[in-house]
Formats: structure tokens, C-alpha cells, sequence
């Protein structure tokens, strides 16, 4: 599973990381839950302060993950 | 409605977007225009050497078009266009173009602040201002929030 990140969480993780999630991840809250125990520094940007997007649309933390699709985490916008 | 937007990678002339733009109307009374400058200084003082603004392939430009859109439909204008930078801006440089024709006036400046108002806050980048004293990642302020709720109303 590919992961995107923007922003802060880009410049903390990389833009784009290969991740093999365990066995039982199948929601966007279980992969945040993943990503904090690989990345402690950035828990509260991956937990509190993201919005997570599959094929361009956000999506909830419940959405279901097939384990082959490519998630972005969007930390606050700020254009202007 | 007319409505054009554009994601700028390199720096761009205000100027010239405003030529563009007059020439493309015919019996508007009004013209507004709003331009966002890099500012040289931080919030907490400090020399500003240039900002970074991240972006998504996709739907950064999508949501400058989305918010011009809406902007266009909600009030009365007859044009709109907005262009917003991305990449590496240097303190003085433009960040954001907006105008709006209409032919009145009241239409074409509701239009533009609504539409910088979302910009603030929905646009679809990450702004990160570095300063002889750090770098930080900007986020909209209580102001930007408050600005952009009173649409909502």
C-alpha cells in the first residue's frame, strides 16, 4: 500500500512511503494506529490533525481499505 | 459566467493577469481585484527568506477551480479568475490573483472576498514560511475561520 503525505507530514515522513500493514487492517483509523507505531514523532499529526483521501475524495476513518489502494493524509490546508 | 483558474509554478506578473482579464470583458461596470504579496516578515518578527507552498497534483487545482465556481454562481458576476502560486515564492512576489467583473460593484467585491475567504481555508495547499528563525507550516487563523464561516450564514 502506497501512502502520500503533504505539508508538515511530508516534510516529517517523506512524501511517499511503502507501507505492509498487518494482517487486520482494514480501516483508515486501524492504518493511523500502524503509521503512529512506526512514526511516534508524528502521532499527533497522523491521529489529530489529517484528514485522510483515496481517489481524490476524503474519505472517513471507517472507510474499509482493500489493502492495495494508495492513501493520502492531508494536514490543515492554508492557501491565500 | 466566465471563470478561469490556474496553478502557477513560477512566478507571475499581477499586471499582466488584470490586462488579461480587462480584455476579455464588454459592458461590466466593476472590476475588483485582490492580490496576496509573500510578506518579508513573520508573524513573530523575524526575516522572512521565502515560502514554500505544497500542493496535490490533482486537486489543488481542482478546488481553485471549485472555489471560483461557487464564487461566480453566489454572487452576480459575469467573470472571475483566480491564480495561485505553488513552489518556492520569494518575499514580495505574488501568491494569489483574484478579480471579478460585474456590473455592479457590490457583486464583483462580495465575489472576491468570498472567494479569498475560501481560499484561506479550502484550498488545497500547504503553505510553510521560512523565517532567519525557523521554519513553521502555516495554518488558518481564527480570523481565516471566522471569515470563511460567515458564508456559510
Amino acid at each position: 500500500m502506497k501512502v502520500r503525505f503533504y505539508g508538515r507530514l511530508g516534510e516529517m515522513l517523506g512524501a511517499e512511503i511503502d507501507v505492509d500493514p498487518p494482517a487486520g487492517t482494514d480501516t483508515v483509523l486501524k492504518l493511523r494506529e500502524v503509521l503512529v507505531q512506526t512514526y511516534p514523532d508524528a502521532s499527533t499529526d497522523l491521529r489529530q490533525r489529517s484528514r485522510a483521501c483515496i481517489a481524490d475524495t476524503m474519505v472517513s476513518e471507517d472507510h474499509k481499505l482493500l489493502g492495495t489502494e494508495t492513501i493520502e493524509f492531508f494536514p490543515p490546508l492554508s492557501g491565500g | 459566467m466566465q471563470c478561469k483558474t490556474r496553478l502557477a509554478t513560477e512566478r507571475f506578473d499581477p499586471n499582466g493577469e488584470y490586462a488579461t482579464f480587462q480584455s476579455t470583458l464588454v459592458d461590466e461596470g466593476a472590476i475588483v481585484t485582490f492580490v496576496g504579496v509573500a510578506r518579508p516578515q513573520s508573524a513573530a518578527g523575524g526575516k522572512v527568506t521565502g515560502l514554500f507552498l505544497d500542493h496535490h497534483p490533482r486537486l489543488t487545482e481542482a478546488s481553485l477551480n471549485e472555489i471560483a465556481v461557487d464564487a461566480g454562481r453566489r454572487f452576480d458576476v459575469s467573470a472571475i479568475s483566480v491564480v495561485h502560486r505553488c513552489g518556492n515564492v520569494s518575499p514580495g512576489e505574488a501568491i494569489v490573483f483574484v478579480a471579478t467583473a460585474a456590473l455592479h460593484r457590490r457583486a464583483a467585491f462580495e465575489a472576491a472576498e468570498y472567494a479569498m475567504d475560501r481560499l484561506k481555508t479550502e484550498a488545497v495547499l500547504w503553505k510553510r514560511e521560512d523565517a532567519v528563525d525557523g521554519s513553521r507550516w502555516i495554518e488558518p487563523t481564527i480570523t481565516d475561520q471566522v471569515d470563511r464561516a460567515r458564508w456559510s450564514k
